[in-house]
């Protein structure tokens, strides 16, 4: 039967990414501090709001829209 | 075991029935599914047919894969002329039909000639049987799946039609479930013009499995690697909403009827709204993932709502309300029809209605302004029972823009004669390209590279896009650029018809994350499961022989390069918000045409978008129609 799940380097590289968003507008990853709502990109200093699809893995919810305004 | 499943062939005019087996020779040259049906499609209709006449044939099957051990088998692919564009008709459902029909001892049904009175057809071990109808007709899909199941038992799969499809909507849906859809191309108005309100399918033949250890293990091990992705995590979660979030902060929706890229206050349409709703997700037919969201609104059960429901009652629409985008969901469901063509044809009217193309008069009031959640809510059920403008929006868009005349058809956003998805692509030419040369009309579940949006590393595109075949020219990350799309449009192609010839769902594959299977995964599914010898290389050109048939088919019925092409906005309208990114863009014509040559080029064309002799023969398809199914 399949192996079960022993950690590879690969997948550990890949869990060093959970919790990690990627800037919509410069595309550099960050890592969100736990349970932040808001979030600005180091790199471009874009604002973003932020959720959590479980308490280490978070996603960009939307732009914070009263910044953006044109 | 899976390639002794049969094809029958049911004329409702005379009332034969005949049952074939499917020959090897056939299998090794076009696998099953959507690759099976379109040679089907082109080898039973003549050109120039009308679509919704008895000439027309409505194919229904299941992929090569289906029932096997090979996780998120599901889909349930249909095929016939589209009565919407008059070019190739083709859609896929999930849900668990095609497991059925394929355990009751088929992979294709083809459907011809018209029934006198509403009749289902009736699938079970190895028989088939038309039978009576009239009790069903007039009812929802909901409806009519309850009937049946009561009428057959429980355990029964029901693919069938809603009043949209009795009232030959022209983007009538054909539905398996409370959500499952087959949207695209109208196949349920051609269903609807054969009389036919459902098919109901009950198996217990088993598929016997060539290598069921190995297949058992290589399963586990693919769908542990799926699941454990950010992307599965995501979709598990709130499905395909989650795109939402990308796609409007950046600025590449299509909103208010490409008025602009972005709704603005889109926060009450976000997808984590959906808890307040929900309680649990629930998927297909072995799948891992579980994408779609049980919930109820206003005491109304239902499932989604997806990506194109937000899009469609929510950014095209100027809606920013969550329960507008759940109750617009469940109707579309209800009345079984296109909830991608419905949203583009009212968000087209909205428009129309703003400059005053469109009156009250022509409405009968009904004030189709920028979110007025009531109208569109009510235009969606006079569209499905072409009532009052819903008759002439029920038509799409080209006949519709025909009847309404003015100036009304440059407002709209077409190719082929077939709606967009709500998204906007000029920041992105490999999109714009993707659903310019789209063979059933505009369409982003045929070819596009939605993985070019995440900005990766040429070495990263390299590994995906560079096998099993080697682009010799170069890549860009960024996706404004036109280097390299055209390769990356047609690869994809390739991927998306391997799967459907499968029967698995794009979700597992290389659509929205690079991380997924691919033409090496399809190889050694294949094999354990049927025993079937095919390399990846050996996939794609079963996927390129497929995919060039569906071409002919549209050369024949006089579609060309005038026809892939975008509409006049996209090269003439800069895009108005969004990301300084992508703020301010257009389709540059001249690039876009240098991205059709190089595609027709690529795909072995000629410089009209024929293939040529060469290529036929490379491919097999120099003496079709062949006629050997």
């Amino acid at each position: 039967m399949a192996k079960k799940t022993a950690k590879t380097k690969g997948s550990e590289k890949a869990d060093s990414r959970i919790g990690q968003v990627r800037c919509l507008n410069c595309f550099e990853r960050y890592r969100v501090p736990p349970k932040a709502e808001k979030f600005t990109c180091p790199s471009c200093g874009w604002e973003w709001r932020v959720s959590w699809v479980n308490p280490k893995l978070a996603k960009i919810r939307g732009p914070m829209w009263d910044r953006i305004r044109f | 075991m899976a390639l002794n499943r049969k094809i029958a062939y049911i004329n409702l005019s005379t009332g034969e029935i005949e049952t074939k087996p499917i020959p090897l020779e056939v299998r090794k040259k076009f696998i099953g599914g959507r690759g099976l049906d379109m040679y089907l499609l082109y080898n039973h209709t003549e050109p120039g047919i009308d679509a919704l006449g008895p000439d027309n044939v409505a194919i229904v099957s299941a992929g090569l894969l289906s029932a096997t051990l090979s996780s998120a088998s599901a889909r349930t692919h249909m095929a016939a002329k589209s009565p919407l564009t008059g070019a190739v008709g083709s859609t896929n459902m999930g849900g668990f039909f095609a497991p059925e029909m394929t355990w009751a001892g088929f992979h294709h049904l083809v459907v011809k000639g018209k029934a006198e009175e509403p009749v289902y057809i009736w699938v079970n071990d190895g028989n088939i049987e038309i039978r009576d109808g009239s009790h069903l007709w007039g009812l929802s899909t909901r409806d009519t799946q309850n009937a049946l199941k009561q009428e057959l038992g429980e355990e029964v799969q029901v693919l069938c039609i809603g009043p949209a499809g009795e009232n030959l909507v022209r983007y009538a849906n054909v539905m398996n479930g409370m959500k499952n859809a087959g949207g695209r191309s109208g196949l349920g108005a051609v269903l609807g013009s054969k009389n036919v309100k459902a098919i109901a399918a009950r198996g217990t033949m088993d598929v016997e499995i060539r290598y069921p250890d190995e297949a058992l293990e290589y399963d586990y091990e693919v769908m542990q690697h799926i699941s454990g992705t950010k992307f599965a995590q995501i979709m598990g979660k709130y499905g395909t909403m989650f795109i939402q979030s990308v796609t409007n902060s950046t600025g590449l929706v299509r909103t208010q009827n490409f008025q602009h890229n972005q709704l603005l206050d889109a926060e009450p349409i976000e997808c984590e709204h959906i808890e307040e709703y929900s309680f649990g997700t629930v998927g297909c037919f072995g799948c891992v993932i579980h994408c779609r969201h049980r919930y109820i609104v206003d005491g109304i059960y239902d499932e989604g709502p997806e990506y194109t429901a937000q899009g469609a009652f929510g950014w095209e629409v100027g809606c920013n309300n969550f329960e507008t985008v759940l109750m617009g969901n469940h109707l579309v469901n209800h009345y079984g029809v296109d909830i991608l063509e419905i949203g583009s044809m009212m968000a087209w009217a909205m428009e129309l209605y703003e400059k005053g193309i469109i009156t009250d008069k022509d409405t009968g009031g009904l004030k189709l302004e920028w979110g007025n959640d009531e109208a569109v809510l009510e235009l969606i059920r006079q569209i499905s029972f072409r009532e009052g403008i819903g008759d002439i929006l029920a038509e799409g868009p080209l006949r519709a823009a025909a009847k309404i005349g003015k100036d009304s058809l440059k407002y709209n956003i077409h190719v082929k004669g077939m709606s967009n998805l709500h998204s906007d692509e000029r920041p992105s030419p490999a999109l714009a390209l993707g659903i310019a040369t789209g063979t059933r009309g505009s369409d982003h579940l045929r070819s596009r590279p939605a993985i070019d949006l995440y900005h990766l590393p040429v070495f990263l595109l390299e590994k995906v896009y560079n096998n099993p075949v080697e682009y010799k020219g170069k890549y860009t990350s960024d996706y404004r650029d036109y280097e390299g799309k055209p390769w990356q449009v047609l690869w994809q192609e390739m991927m998306y018809m391997a799967i459907d010839l499968v029967g698995v769902c794009k979700y597992h594959c290389v659509f929205l994350s690079p991380n997924l299977m691919n033409f090496d995964h399809i190889s050694k599914f294949l094999h354990y499961n049927t025993g079937l010898e095919m390399s990846p290389r050996d996939v794609w050109e079963v996927a390129e022989r497929c995919y060039n048939i569906e071409r002919l088919f549209n050369i024949r019925e006089g579609f060309g390069r005038k026809d892939d092409t975008l509409v006049d906005r996209y090269f003439d309208e800069p895009t108005t918000r969004g990301l300084d990114i992508v703020r301010g863009r257009t389709i540059d014509r001249e690039k876009f045409k240098g991205m059709i040559d190089e595609y027709y080029e690529l795909h072995g064309w000629d410089e009209n978008g024929v293939p040529t002799p060469e290529t036929l023969e490379r491919l097999g398809l120099d003496e079709e129609p062949s006629h050997m199914l």
